[in-house]
């Protein structure tokens, strides 16, 4: 079978079912006035046909001479709605951009997006005018996902013919996993095997933690914290202290990327979900003050260390948006290369089913199978599906 | 459970479409209602339902109509018009048009009162619309039948873009350029049909002139009809018409030339257009039975008969004193019987052979075939009424009425009472009350009632064409003792520049010829609207019409729309013809004027002038131009983008329309190792996507760039660059 794609024509013009309609009307109107010689039949016959080949010409005239672009946000979360900018630019000395249907196209990774953009209408634009109007689309998967090129319809009025343009505008966005929502009961009964004996000092709880800087309050914190003498100096803006918890915890998420060639199919989605479960796991391990470092090859090896104070999530899910498995590289050969400490929090996010060398070593580590992912995920099942 | 609310349709809720449709119905009803006693209140009905619909229409959520309800009120309407026409079977044209009309518009009004409008709502008013222009282009043809016209297709325009724009989600939003637009629309389209209109192909096509447009034949010269081939209709009509009266009315509406009539006295001088206005065919002297008749002797007459043979035969002997003699020359084509046409009154006739009837009437010796060419001359009837009164007896035959007729007698005897015996008097006066009293021209069928004369019911109904005119006066005539028959032939007009005239047969035509005894003999009388003037129809003026006011009086006043109703396949011709030769004309002009030397010089200047303008454009339009000469295909507006585009596919390095600039930047990196592609690419974006060009600045760099790249672009590849 040959695979070559037919390719996208450039632009159509054809006469729709209405325009069939209306030249049998014009035809039946020629038929009498050519029986009975009346001129006043001719002229009504004359104006429709002239009304035909104007609408005809204007159908592809009012679609021609335009520019589009895209405004595009600066990422996207892979299944949620984002909004779409769309400016028309009318090129035109004299005629207006009038009625046209502008349809756009968008591919997530490759495949077209589960919920493709709004077809937008653009009422009217005037010669050398710009507008400016707003569809919404949903990317399906992370990575980048390519927009375009648009498809301009233009039926001018009465709609006889369809003139359709193909505008080779084309942009990419980073779609990011999108973060779920874990369930806090579940990980904590994952982090109690966790030894922090050493480090349960009483000196946070004692209020004796050391001053770290000031910062702007944000939502949550403790009133207690506000540095009222320096915000009393800065009008409208609050300060708050920050301390150096010593109670600062390492986790570290080792993903498992390791997608062989025999078993692509199921590995895939497992792939998929993990990515976004390891999105979501740093994410709540953020918050709970964790310092995190992230491992996974893709397929090069992946080094992500993220401070809970830096809120740099969004440096790991543009990491895991572009992350792409590996052939070659095992779990093995990440546990080999991570470095571990004794008293880290270790999860690791296993696709495979291949027994792990060393168990032993990992005595703090929870090791997270795709069915537990699943489970742990609460709002697992939208969108998803089990690929085995 | 509530059903959720159904969502008011945009239709339903803008007020401008809907204006503009209704206003379209309305246009064409307009146009298509004539004279119908129903229009008044089904104008102000449709006024009401549409002010309803404009009002208060998208109050309601719910439609007025369910579709069957629609169907049957629709149906209802179709019923009461089958049983209409079904009443009225034979009925006029009149009639039929208004009961179409009537339905159609019922038909509108149902739609319109119907809520929740959708756009096949419109759909169906316009083709209501269509079907009211078709009717009264076809039966009613209002002198504004154009404008009408114009006004709906305006506001259909108006309707189906307003319509469009709402389709866009704009409801309740102030429309842009609307109005503008339909009007730019409709300008166009009026040009385009007016192309239309003339280049169509009518001579394919058989062609009417319109009926119920009696009016002025062309002045242009026509060529001489050829004589038909076997079983064409066109030529001379059948005798029955001039006979018997019979469809005279059809060939009034056929424009097919088929006489051209060529009048001079015996000097080969030029006529005094005075009495040159009938050419005469029939007379008819018997009425019965609501029909004309005539019992014709057919004397043979030869060219021996006077005792020379000189080519003429000789048809009256006694040619009464103080007539002048004129001499026809009368070509003709395709008469199917042996009836043979001349001005009254035929004296003789260039034949060998030919057949007479006393009463003026020339008979060909046998039916003859193709092209005819013959000579006639005639005693003019004088110009100058009788100073006395005629004399001798009244032959009993044009004083012949048949019983009954009492409105004709009463009219008659109403009309002529107080006057005196003489025949002038009372014939102008007669003439004077059928020109004066509501009497109107119409070419339709004349269709008169069961067991009516109809002479009375034309009297009753003051509606109809020449043959119920001449009838009436005829028997109004012979009712107030005045003797007069009905005439018929062809009534001459336009005289062209050699003084001959061209006949068509659509300047048949039938009138009254008063007797003034044996030395006046036959005066003609015509009532037909607009075929005599006002001062002459005086009740005491002269009754017969000189050539000039024929020439600004004939049938009813031209139409403002005649270069619309009288364009036929001549004058398409014509025009076309003018057209072409105007165009070869200004071509020839052409081609002589370049070849001459002052021409060939301006050029070489204007030649010069362009390469110097060349020389000092600034270099991004002399790139533009050589780009556009050189056929580069414009894929982008940004100017030193496309510039880069352009050197580039100089060596063969193409963008993808699939691919982005900046993916593009990859690839042309690897065949250009300059860090000025990146920058390119950057300056791009910014302007093309984020709407800032380039500062002063950065645009001299560019331009560096691109000269730099330019540069490195011509020096020959070592090994071929991949292309993109």
């Amino acid at each position: 079978m040959s695979s070559l794609r037919r390719p996208t024509p450039r632009a159509s013009f054809r006469i729709n079912g209405r325009g069939w309609i209306y030249l049998a009307l014009a035809a039946s109107v020629a038929f009498a006035a050519a029986l009975k010689g009346n001129n006043l039949l001719f002229a009504i016959f004359c104006l429709l046909i002239a009304q035909f080949i104007v609408t005809a010409v204007l159908t592809v005239v009012v679609a021609r001479g335009i520019d589009l672009s895209r405004i595009l946000p600066p990422t996207a979360v892979a299944s949620e709605v984002f909004p779409l900018g769309i400016r028309l630019r009318n090129l035109k000395r004299f005629w207006p951009a009038f009625c046209l249907r502008i349809e756009d196209r968008m591919d997530s990774a490759g495949r077209p997006a589960s919920l493709p953009p709004t077809p937008v209408w653009i009422p009217m634009a005037g010669a050398r005018k710009r507008v400016r109007t707003t569809s919404y689309a949903t990317a399906g998967d992370r990575g980048w996902a390519r927009l375009g090129p648009f498809t301009v319809v233009s039926e001018f009025p009465p709609g006889f013919f369809t003139y359709r343009r193909v505008v080779p505008v084309v942009n990419r966005l980073l779609v990011l996993p999108r973060v779920g929502i874990l369930s806090r009961r579940l990980l904590e009964a994952m982090l109690a095997p966790v030894d922090y004996s050493e480090l349960a000092s009483n000196d946070f709880q004692a209020g004796r933690e050391e001053f770290a800087g000031l910062r702007d309050y944000r939502d949550g914190d403790s009133p207690r914290d506000i540095h009222w003498k320096m915000s009393s100096r800065l009008p409208g803006r609050l300060l708050v202290r920050e301390h150096e918890d010593p109670r600062v915890r390492d986790a570290v998420i080792l993903l498992e990327s390791h997608v062989p060639k025999t078993a692509e199919g199921r590995r895939r989605g497992r792939l998929e979900r993990a990515i976004r479960f390891a999105a979501t796991l740093a994410d709540v391990l953020l918050a709970d003050q964790y310092r995190v470092r992230f491992r996974a090859f893709a397929p090069d090896p992946l080094a992500v260390d993220l401070d809970p104070r830096g809120r740099e999530l969004e440096t790991l899910l543009q990491e895991l948006a572009i992350l792409r498995p590996t052939r070659t590289r095992p779990l093995s050969e990440l546990l080999a290369e991570a470095e571990i400490g004794r008293d880290d929090a270790v999860f690791i996010l296993r696709i495979g089913e291949d027994p792990l060398s060393r168990p032993e070593d990992l005595r703090n580590a929870t090791i997270l199978t795709p069915v537990q992912m699943k489970g742990l995920l609460e709002d697992s099942d939208l969108g998803e599906k089990e690929p085995e | 459970m509530t059903p959720h609310p159904e969502p008011i349709s945009p239709l339903s809720v803008d007020r401008r479409v809907r204006l503009a449709a209704y206003a379209g119905v309305l246009a064409a009803y307009v146009a298509a209602a004539k004279n119908d006693p129903l229009t008044p209140y089904q104008i102000g009905f449709f006024l009401v339902a549409s002010l309803w619909s404009l009002a208060a229409e998208h109050r309601f959520r719910k439609p007025l109509f369910s579709a069957p309800i629609k169907v049957g009120l629709i149906a209802v309407g179709g019923a009461i018009f089958i049983v209409f026409i079904a009443g009225n079977v034979g009925g006029s044209a009149e009639h039929f048009a208004n009961s179409i009309s009537r339905f159609l518009f019922w038909n509108a009004i149902v739609f319109i009162l119907s809520r929740n409008k959708t756009e096949y709502d419109f759909w169906t008013l316009a083709i209501i619309e269509l079907s009211l222009f078709m009717i009264s282009g076809s039966f009613v043809q209002p002198p504004l039948f154009l404008p009408l016209l114009l006004v709906s297709f305006f506001c259909l325009f108006a309707t189906f873009q307003r319509a469009a724009i709402l389709k866009c989600g704009v409801v309740g939003e102030p429309a842009k350029g609307g109005f503008g637009l339909s009007l730019t629309t409709l300008g166009i389209t009026l040009e385009v049909a007016a192309v239309v209109f003339v280049l169509f192909p009518r001579q394919s096509f058989r062609m009417e002139k319109t009926p119920g447009l009696e009016t002025p034949e062309k002045t242009a010269k026509q060529e001489l009809p050829q004589a038909p081939l076997p079983g064409d209709h066109v030529g001379m009509p059948r005798t029955a018409a001039f006979l018997r009266l019979t469809n005279l009315n059809k060939l009034k509406t056929d424009p097919t030339p088929v006489m051209r009539i060529k009048i001079r006295d015996l000097l080969d001088q030029p006529v005094p257009a005075e009495q040159t206005l009938y050419v005469r065919g029939a007379v008819l002297d018997t009425y019965e039975n609501g029909e004309w008749r005539s019992d014709f002797r057919k004397q043979t007459r030869r060219d021996a008969d006077d005792g020379t043979i000189d080519g003429w035969t000789e048809l009256e002997r006694n040619v009464p004193a103080g007539r002048k003699v004129v001499r026809q020359t009368i070509q003709t084509v395709g008469l199917s019987e042996d009836l043979a046409f001349a001005l009254p009154d035929p004296v003789s006739v260039g034949m060998k052979e030919a057949r007479y009837d006393p009463a003026g009437v020339l008979f060909y010796p046998a039916p003859p075939q193709g092209v005819v060419e013959y000579r006639v001359d005639s005693a003019l009837m004088p110009s100058q009424l009788p100073s006395s009164p005629p004399k001798g007896p009244v032959p009993e035959r044009y004083l012949q009425l048949p019983p009954g007729l009492d409105l004709v007698r009463m009219t008659a005897r109403r009309v002529t009472d107080s006057l005196g015996d003489g025949r002038n008097l009372r014939a102008g006066r007669l003439v004077h009350y059928l020109t004066h009293n509501g009497f109107s021209y119409k070419l339709d069928p004349f269709v008169p009632v069961a067991g009516k004369d109809p002479a009375e019911h034309f009297l009753e109904t003051r509606t109809g064409y020449c043959v119920h005119f001449a009838t009436a006066l005829a028997l109004l005539c012979r009712s107030a003792g005045v003797p007069a028959r009905v005439a018929t032939g062809f009534q001459l007009h336009d005289p062209e520049e050699d003084g001959s005239f061209l006949v068509r047969n659509s300047d048949a035509h039938a009138w009254v010829e008063v007797w003034f005894g044996p030395e006046h003999g036959w005066r003609v009388y015509d009532a037909t609207p607009g075929a005599i003037p006002d001062a002459a129809a005086a009740p005491d003026g002269a009754p017969v019409a000189s050539i000039e006011d024929k020439k600004n009086e004939k049938g009813p006043p031209k139409r403002w729309d005649s270069f619309i109703t009288d364009f036929d396949p001549s004058t398409q011709a014509l025009a076309l013809g003018e057209g072409a030769r105007k165009l070869l004309r200004g071509l020839g002009a052409v081609a002589r004027g370049v070849v001459s030397p002052v021409t060939g010089g301006l050029l070489a200047g204007l030649l010069l002038l362009a390469a110097v303008a060349y020389a000092l454009l600034p270099r991004n339009r002399k790139n533009r131009l050589r780009q556009i000469v050189a056929g580069f295909k414009e894929t982008t507006t940004v100017d030193f983008y496309r510039d880069f585009l352009w050197l580039l596919s100089k060596r063969g390095i193409r963008k993808h329309p699939s691919l982005t600039a900046r993916e593009f930047a990859v690839q042309v990196r690897a065949a250009v190792p300059d860090d000025g592609v990146d920058y390119i690419t950057q300056k791009f974006c910014e302007e093309r996507y984020g709407a800032r060009p380039p500062e002063p600045e950065e645009r001299r760099r560019i331009d560096e760039i691109l000269r730099r790249l330019e540069q490195v672009l011509q020096t020959p590849p070592k090994g071929s660059l991949p292309t993109a």
